[in-house]
């Protein structure tokens, strides 16, 4: 705890730092996995194709994800994009498949009806099918934050990893301070956007607890 | 006017849902669509919007081919009914109907000052508007269903098995506020139903369709219930046909005059010893005879058709029945042997 008030621009440089390494990819993953969701619904065989290349590359190893990116796309080893590129395909590979069971949730004759009403089938997806899957959607992009949160960290092994550094460096010389400090603010801001991402869908499905209460 | 030219759907494993479809709906009509399930009904009114794309033949709008309208444009113009209402369940009752207008390009205000109209003429209650789906009834949320198709004031009205999924009384509280409904709209209305009973009250025209998408018959009600073209549409027509039929014949039937009525206001049947006692609106209450009593019907309404003569004579255990005015209130007798009589008369019917 001394370090970090000791040390308080550091640990407010290191939390923008983590902060915007885990929030990245889970912006970039949803933005990806909403339109590749909604594609993917109709196409069968590229559907189960893309679900089991999903599940593989969630296996992959991240430090190992770390290390060859630079390879792969020619940049420096420690530049943050390879950790926004690994945690941004990790985070696509788990929505896309919960963007597919969300949409699958939306019942046929409210999708029916706003066909038949004259929807385009973009505007349908972004007016009806979307708010109706936020109910599903939201449980799994709070895991996919939480999860972009605590791989982080393991960045600070290549030299890049936000609150994470305070591990590696607290344990090279044997001060437990500074791990502390890093798990409370790792703890914090895996709490912080848990609780915001769960308050935003709370008020974008008051729909759904009117159901509740009536029932 | 809709006109279905050679219209066939063949799917691509090679069934038949629809199989040269020729038809012709007048502007103005309401054309029901009956038939068991899987007889290509839904899928031939699917067509009409586009919402399934015939493989052979056109479908006319007014003259011009559907397949040249955007898709879009064309939905926009055909009010659309789902079974089950088919509501959006993240807006409320009247941001569902406003949202009709919205995608037209209405204004946010104007769209929900209109869908409130749209609610009003279907007959939701004020305080209803701002719930959402859930928190409705099957039936409030079919009138707000039939609200939203209605809004825009599309010329054409398509209805599918709307009313299937509620209770028989809500479901026939819907059909009568849409025959209501009917004197005040100028919608062409497409209605698609496997319940045949349903067709028959509905319908100006029915359209029977049979296995494999092909029309069996097209006629007026009273035509499929008295010359049904085949054994399948007499099948499908079932029992009880020549009864149901006697509700398309009125006839002028002799009314006997009420007495004065008893010291307790019960009005003395003719000719027994059977009594009818009347609530304060004259309505009729019970039948009574000496400590036997049984609860009266609504009786006959005068003017309407010999089946509800037939039908009140029969259910009356005085064997005469009370005919009603408009008001429900009791008027005169018709004695059971009168109804007999006019169905013994050769008035045209089979």
């Amino acid at each position: 705890m001394n370090w970090m008030f000791a040390n308080p621009d550091e640990f407010a440089a290191l939390f923008a730092e983590h902060t915007a390494l885990s929030l990245l990819p889970t912006l970039i993953g949803l933005v990806a996995a909403v339109p590749l969701g909604a594609a993917l619904r109709g196409l069968p065989r590229a559907r189960a194709i893309a679900v089991v290349v999903a599940g593989i590359v969630f296996t992959i190893p991240s430090l190992a994800l770390f290390v060859v990116i630079p390879g792969l796309i020619g940049t420096r080893i420690l530049d943050p994009v390879n950790v926004v590129i690994a945690l941004s395909m990790y985070s696509l590979a788990l929505l896309v498949r919960s963007v597919l069971d969300a949409l699958d949730g939306v019942p046929p004759a409210v999708r029916d009806a706003a066909r038949a009403m004259g929807y385009s089938s973009l505007r349908r997806i972004v007016a009806v099918d979307l708010p109706v899957a936020v109910p599903v959607l939201v449980p799994a992009l709070r895991v996919v934050a939480v999860t972009n949160v605590s791989l982080v960290s393991v960045g600070a092994v290549i030299g890049i990893g936000g609150l994470g550094r305070l591990f590696t460096a607290g344990y090279q010389r044997s001060y437990p301070d500074q791990i502390v400090a890093g798990i409370i603010g790792t703890v914090v801001l895996a709490l912080l956007i848990d609780r915001l991402l769960a308050l935003a869908g709370w008020s974008l499905t008051r729909w759904q607890r009117v159901t509740e209460a009536a029932a | 006017m809709i006109e279905f030219e050679g219209v066939s759907k063949t799917y691509p494993d090679g069934t038949a849902a629809v199989d040269g479809l020729d038809l012709r709906i007048d502007s103005g009509s309401l054309t029901v669509f009956v038939g068991p399930s899987g007889c290509g009904k839904t899928t031939s009114m699917r067509m009409i919007n586009r919402m399934v794309e015939p493989t052979a033949g056109r479908i006319l709008m007014d003259g011009q081919d559907t397949a040249q309208i955007p898709t879009v444009k064309l939905r926009q113009s055909m009010g659309y009914v789902l079974q089950g209402a088919g509501l959006f369940p993240h807006r409320t009752a009247i941001d569902n109907v406003a949202t009709t207008l919205r995608l037209a390009g209405a204004s946010k205000a104007d769209a929900r000052r209109r869908a409130g109209d749209a609610l009003r003429l279907v007959r939701l209650r004020p305080e209803l508007d701002d719930r959402f789906p859930s928190q409705l009834s099957g039936g409030q949320q079919q009138r707000v269903g039939v609200a939203r198709a209605l809004v825009a004031d599309p010329p054409v009205l398509l209805m599918d098995e709307p009313f299937s999924a509620v209770d028989p009384v809500v479901r026939a509280e819907l059909q009568g506020e849409l025959l209501r409904l009917r004197g005040t709209l100028s919608q062409t209305i497409v209605f698609v139903t496997h319940d045949i009973d349903e067709a028959l009250l509905l319908g100006d025209r029915i359209v029977v369709f049979g296995p494999g998408g092909t029309v069996h018959q097209c006629a007026e009600p009273q035509t499929i219930l008295e010359r049904p073209a085949d054994a399948f549409v007499a099948q499908m027509v079932g029992r009880d046909r020549g009864f149901r039929a006697l509700g398309f014949h009125v006839e002028d039937l002799p009314v006997l005059p009420l007495g004065d009525p008893g010291a307790d206001g019960a009005l003395e049947v003719p000719g027994g010893s059977w009594r009818l006692t009347v609530d304060d609106a004259g309505r009729p209450l019970t039948w009574e005879n000496g400590v036997t009593r049984t609860p009266a019907g609504d009786g006959h309404a005068a003017g309407s058709s010999l089946r509800s003569a037939l039908d009140a004579a029969l259910s009356s255990p005085a064997g005469t029945a009370a005919v009603v005015d408009d008001a429900g209130r009791v008027v005169g007798w018709l004695q059971r042997s009168a109804v007999l009589t006019a169905l013994e008369a050769p008035a045209g019917r089979p």
